[in-house]
């Protein structure tokens, strides 16, 4: 079963520097895992093999990241059995499973960024000379070099980490675990923070590293990337395996039907308005030096305006200048027609115009405090008198919000650090909705949550544009942004390239304009 | 019943605190036969006032992420300051309140340095602990100034039906301000402020504003504070004050606010000042050089930091 991994089938050609040392297998059978009120696992028996990228999928809850983190060593399994090449092994702790060959690809970078590219990679087993009282640097960045090299990761060992962007910090984490002779690469949501240039270098590196006999394990919520890149897909649902198969032998439609137990769509459409109020923001020639450039344009009463660009396009930085989050550097905002100075976030809510962070763990909540504080975060103005902070106002007007967002809290005071993503997504949300805002800007609101969340969002955005708020909508996601909003706008360099209402629009289009630069 | 044992569940850590101070308070009569005598806890109560002030700013300063270290320092530069107006204009209630001002405007600099100069809190407070002291002993070349004034005196020395005004005053004060700590909004600001910096300037919260006003309060709690002490001792001392901010942060953190921020409230500083009193004060009636209780207090400190530690990485 084990490839040759030192032979190029494509080129035919011995390749010169092994970076594995060989391709193994992975399986699992009949594993069960519980946890108190929850059975998170069901007899799930997977084979991982050689060679293969092979995606796991299935809503928030359906046991992807459980599974994974047995096969790992940071969860125990209750019962069932893990074979690595037909041999039963027992993996306890996650340094169980890094001795085995198996690591897992975090989110979160163990990465130093003050260090290099070399020194990180070799980080906590340093090559010495002369009984260890002397690194031996020049073997470390010859190695390191090796390695970036057959990772086709064309970079200066001596790059300081700092610099690297996200996608580029996955490699060097992908190349540590080669160096410590890793054969199976387990990928949580590897492209959640990578703009879509990015995300394509990290399928090259994957697929590179596939081809030569590692075993990857994907975990995503992006259906169009598990079809881009996996060979094999897995979907899960409510801890049992629904089925495995061949990718090519599935569509988006089917593995999204078979995810949830229903049929559901995969492009969810809103409602579209017929007739749009009167104009309620207007922005002129809005520019931040370095970030956006001369930026106009307006959004209606009832209309849902998309956004859509890479990260880094401006877009995001457009919608915290109009919040006054940061400064800009000329330009007017117009609200109902006049002239509006937000000159802070508070005067702005005030004005009504409220935003919701894209990062809703490092801007959108706080986690320590209940829901009905994080509710009305934005609102103690409104609620208070004198400085006083009324309670039954905060009491009724969080238990309104908990009910029509469908927020699924054990109590009001239920601390939101306690709830899952898409539940405080939607804390993140309705702490905009106290009042009912003139214009709402919602910097990608489906970051991270299951299908299920999603479509409740849409629906509560729906819902919101019926009411007659203006809203202003960011997403990274194509498909999505044309299913809810009535008209986009596409950016590029810090420009607008393009405006299109919802019945001209098409993927196509929009990504051509966010993608490729024209002179 | 539910609801109760829900209600239990959630105050576990305060009932556990509680109970330690009940079984510290049977231990102590225990040890000594004098602990219960009424001048014996008349002495305690007094001697924990300082730290029960000061706790409440403290309590809010590193609920909101901070630190202030100058306290102890303000203490006796504001008692300093409070003196010479009175002795300036010989009226007492304009030299009180030229110990609340000069105390308030040592806070006023730390907060505004830390607040719109983002200094780090740590090296803003621990120059103005030096700069405070050094201040008071220029001010005074190193040398105690008497002061006997019925006025002053009433605050440290008086009593209302044999209760300490000082007791009464901090009863008081306790109240109020776990009303603005839990309801108002400057405490709402300062539990979203240390528990998500990022989320509460999103949020429209005036965070400069906040970190202003609760280092002010620390410097006028800190001028309180030179108040009773000028008032208990007739006299003002430059080294007055002196490591009341570390008295005050063992007490505040063995009630077990976290120097993380973004939790805790003042009846667990209270609770916390109570224990470390009650501590003290045994430590005191124990036939032992008094020298020990640096180490005493120093150990529980880092006992308390680790237990808390362990409780919340367990909880998680």
């Amino acid at each position: 079963m084990i490839q040759n991994i030192n032979y190029d089938i494509k080129n035919k050609s011995v390749i010169k520097k092994e970076i594995l040392k060989e391709g193994k297998k992975l399986k699992v059978v009949n594993i069960n895992k519980s946890f108190p009120g929850v059975k998170a696992l069901n007899n799930v028996s997977l084979e991982f093999k050689s060679g293969e990228i092979h995606a796991l999928v299935g809503e928030n809850g359906a046991g992807k990241s459980t599974l994974v983190k047995i096969i790992g060593g940071v969860y125990i399994k209750d019962n069932g059995e893990i074979y690595i090449n037909d041999e039963l092994v027992e993996i306890t702790n996650p340094r169980i499973a890094s001795n085995f060959g198996i690591s897992i690809i975090h989110q979160d970078f163990s990465l130093i960024p003050e260090l290099d590219i070399a020194q990180n990679i070799f980080l906590g087993m340093e090559l010495t000379n002369f009984g260890g009282f002397k690194l031996n640097k020049k073997e470390m960045y010859k190695r390191s070099r090796d390695i970036l090299e057959s990772l086709n990761f064309n970079v200066d060992a001596k790059t300081t980490i700092y610099h690297l962007s996200v996608s580029e910090q996955q490699t060097i984490e992908i190349a540590k675990a080669l160096i410590r002779d890793s054969w199976l690469f387990i990928m949580d949501e590897p492209t959640s923070a990578l703009p879509e240039k990015e995300v394509k270098f990290l399928f090259n590196i994957i697929k590179n590293l596939a081809q030569k006999g590692a075993t990857i394990i994907y975990i995503s919520h992006h259906l169009e990337e598990v079809f881009e890149i996996s060979d094999v897909v897995t979907i899960l649902r409510d801890g049992s395996v629904v089925g495995t198969n061949e990718t090519i032998s599935l569509d988006q439609h089917k593995v999204a039907n078979l995810m949830v137990g229903k049929d559901v769509n995969v492009m969810f459409s809103i409602k579209r308005r017929q007739k749009l109020g009167r104009v309620v923001l207007e922005v002129k020639e809005l520019t931040k030096k370095g970030f956006f450039k001369n930026i106009s344009f307006n959004v209606r009463e009832g209309e849902v305006l998309g956004l859509s660009g890479l990260l880094g396009s401006g877009r995001s930085e457009l919608c915290r200048g109009i919040y006054s989050l940061d400064k800009v550097d000329a330009g007017d905002i117009y609200l109902d027609g006049q002239k509006a100075r937000f000159n802070s976030p508070l005067n702005a809510i005030k004005k009504g115009v409220l935003y919701s962070p894209s990062d809703r763990k490092k801007e959108g909540i706080i986690p320590l405090m209940p829901c009905d504080e994080n509710l009305t975060i934005m609102s103690l103005y409104w609620i208070s008198f004198l400085g006083w902070i009324k309670n039954k106002f905060q009491l009724n007007i969080s238990k309104d919000i908990i009910k029509s967002l469908g927020i699924k809290a054990s109590s009001v005071k239920q601390k939101v650090l306690n709830l899952s993503g898409g539940n405080q997504q939607k804390v993140s949300i309705g702490k905009c909705l106290t009042r009912m805002p003139k214009v709402l800007i919602l910097d990608n609101p489906t970051r991270g949550i299951d299908v299920g969340a999603k479509e409740e969002i849409y629906k509560i955005i729906e819902k919101l544009a019926e009411e007659g708020v203006a809203i202003i909508i960011i997403s990274p996601e194509i498909p999505e942004l044309i299913g809810i909003s009535d008209r986009i706008l596409t950016f590029l360099n810090g420009k607008i390239i393009n405006e299109y209402s919802y019945h001209e629009v098409d993927q196509a289009k929009i990504l051509s304009d966010i993608l490729i630069e024209s002179e | 019943m539910e609801k109760l044992k829900l209600k239990i569940k959630s105050n576990l850590k305060l009932l556990a605190l509680i109970l330690i101070n009940v079984i510290l308070i049977i231990v102590s009569s225990f040890v000594s036969p004098f602990f219960f005598s009424m001048s014996n806890i008349r002495n305690l109560l007094v001697h924990a006032s300082v730290l029960a002030i000061m706790a409440i700013p403290m309590t809010f300063i590193l609920i909101s992420g901070g630190l202030d270290l100058s306290i102890g320092s303000n203490i006796a530069f504001a008692g300093v300051i409070g003196v010479l107006v009175y002795q300036f204009t010989s009226n007492p209630l304009i030299g009180m309140v030229g110990c609340l001002a000069a105390g308030g405007l040592i806070g006023l600099i730390n907060g505004v340095m830390v607040g719109y100069l983002k200094i780090n809190a740590f090296m803003v407070t621990l120059a103005f602990l030096a700069i405070a002291r050094g201040a008071t002993l220029t001010i005074t070349s190193g040398r105690t100034i008497s002061v006997v004034n019925k006025t002053f005196n009433y605050l440290g020395q008086g009593s209302i039906f044999s209760i300490p005004v000082i007791l009464i005053l901090i009863f008081v004060l306790y109240i109020i301000f776990h009303y603005v700590l839990r309801h108002s909004i400057l405490g709402r600001s300062i539990y979203a402020f240390g528990g998500n910096e990022n989320a509460a300037i999103v949020a429209g919260i005036k965070t400069k504003l906040m970190t202003l006003y609760i280092y002010i309060l620390s410097g006028i709690m800190a001028g309180l504070c030179s108040i009773f002490v000028v008032g208990r001792l007739s006299s003002v001392q430059p080294w007055a004050g002196l490591g009341v901010e570390f008295e005050t942060i063992v007490a505040v953190v063995l009630g077990g606010i976290s120097i993380a921020g973004g939790e805790g409230d003042l009846i667990e500083s209270l609770i916390g000042v109570i224990m470390i009193a009650i501590i003290l004060n045994i430590l005191g009636l124990l036939p032992i050089s008094p020298f020990y209780q640096y180490i005493a207090k120093a150990s529980i400190m880092i006992g308390a930091v680790f237990i808390y530690g362990r409780l919340k990485r367990m909880q998680e």
